[in-house]
């Protein structure tokens, strides 16, 4: 077969008839026309509709921020507690954690100038698109959470674990060129049940927050989770200079590496 | 396609407008789709890139350029979206238990084209996108990708050479 032919057949796959798809784009752009005559007829205002729109709007203005960190602060406290968060890093085993930090990160070698020992897509699990990872753990989700200047990119990872023993799993994560360990923070936007544990090694401040940064991160039993938290997501950042990093996961019985990161800097821009 | 009435196309209404762009819509899509291969999100794109091109089209000069100005804003919708979304798989119902999807060979095949295209920078993943799977001629795969003829040309081989190392590029291109 051609490479023409090869390409074809490969997107093809993953490329499902978009039913309607022109239907909602028509329907997007006359809304967005209508929306926009509407504010230009608004603009058309006396200066004392203006004056009062103006106050009314900052007074309203106050009221939504007002509600919305109510609501975000008082869902937070509520999330945490219903969903068991905050004793979350307290209820890890410390015995079996400390058995599990004493195995060592084996970090695979990249050379210099080497290229990146990506994982295979194995495309296990049931799932529709890239699933990294040979079992029992698989990283199947990762999104930028955002970029500081202290540690790079900050991002989040979803894992499942197919768990076949009880107990937990320790995460670590590094650099293959540099070697440079990356540090974890509790991931909180949104149920979990991994936890960032160890020593706190310091804060970064991403997205107007401030967040503790950990050197591992664990993800708990499934048995002993709710159905809530049974979402594995760790967030860690990644130094900008970085283009090539594993994860390691130690469990109970087994070690499994998950290589991943970007082909070149352009496409991590 | 349906053509503008108007002489130049800063003056289009809507309805015009989405005239000219539904031919356009499932190309967008499946650039969309050979880009992030996520459909979900790829419809997510051609929508948003759509009312961006309609705030957008009194800056399109010349209507027989449509599509590759409108290719163009998808294809950098798509280049936004990977720097937002690393990675993404969705699941087929929730996995009670460990199963390997299909292992018929054409299946694995396009798993490992897939691979190798997604090991391929956005630039050169769009050329190649461009070029093999919606048959645009260089000329236009430039004006899409934004650069020059020499360059598109360029970054083809390049992604020619890492996708088939062993293959000669003349018996490639066919």
């Amino acid at each position: 077969m051609s490479l023409r032919t090869d390409i074809k057949d490969a997107i093809d796959d993953v490329t499902p008839p978009a039913l309607g798809l022109e239907n909602r784009v028509r329907a997007m752009v006359l809304a967005d026309g209508k929306e926009r005559r509407v504010s230009v007829h608004v603009g058309r205002r006396s200066p004392w509709n203006i004056r009062f729109r103006g106050m009314g709007a900052l007074a309203a203005a106050a009221l939504v921020v007002v509600l919305i960190a109510g609501l975000v602060i008082g869902g937070r406290v509520w999330r945490d507690a219903a969903n068991g968060n905050l004793g979350q890093a307290s209820s890890i085993n410390q015995s079996d954690l400390h058995k599990l930090e004493s195995k060592a990160l084996v970090l695979p070698v990249l050379l210099p100038g080497g290229v990146c020992p990506f994982s295979p897509d194995t495309r296990q699990l049931g799932m529709q698109g890239t699933v990294l990872g040979d079992g029992p753990v698989y990283m199947y989700d990762a999104w930028a959470l955002g970029t500081t200047v202290q540690q790079g990119d900050w991002g989040a990872f979803a894992f499942y674990y197919v768990a076949k023993d009880p107990g937990i799993v320790l995460v670590r994560a590094g650099d293959l060129a540099t070697r440079q360990a990356f540090p974890f923070a509790q991931y909180s936007d949104g149920t979990t049940g991994a936890v960032a544990a160890g020593p706190v090694l310091g804060t970064d401040r991403l997205n107007g927050e401030t967040i503790r940064m950990h050197p591992e991160a664990v993800l708990q039993d499934p048995s002993r989770l709710k159905p809530l938290n049974q979402q594995l997501i760790v967030m860690f950042a990644i130094p900008r200079a970085t283009l090539c990093w594993a994860f390691q996961f130690d469990g109970p019985g087994f070690t499994e590496t998950i290589v991943w990161g970007w082909d070149d800097a352009q496409s991590k821009a | 396609m349906a053509t503008l009435t108007v002489r130049t196309v800063s003056s289009v209404n809507e309805q015009a407008f989405t005239d000219l762009l539904v031919p356009l819509v499932q190309p967008a899509y499946r650039l969309a789709c050979a880009m992030l291969h996520d459909s979900g999100a790829a419809e997510d794109i051609v929508q948003d890139a759509s009312v961006i091109a309609w705030r957008k089209v009194g800056k399109l000069n010349d209507q027989s350029k449509v599509r590759s100005w409108f290719l163009g804003i998808v294809a950098n919708e798509c280049r936004n979206a990977r720097r937002r979304r690393w990675l993404t798989a969705v699941t087929i119902g929730l996995p009670s238990e460990l199963s390997v999807l299909s292992g018929e060979n054409r299946t694995v095949n396009g798993a490992d084209v897939r691979h190798a295209l997604r090991q391929l920078s956005h630039d050169d993943r769009l050329v190649v996108v461009l070029y093999f799977y919606l048959d645009m001629p260089v000329e236009e795969i430039a004006t899409i990708a934004r650069t020059s003829v020499g360059a598109a040309r360029t970054r083809l081989y390049r992604a020619i050479r890492r996708l088939r190392p062993d293959m000669v590029i003349e018996e490639a291109l066919r």
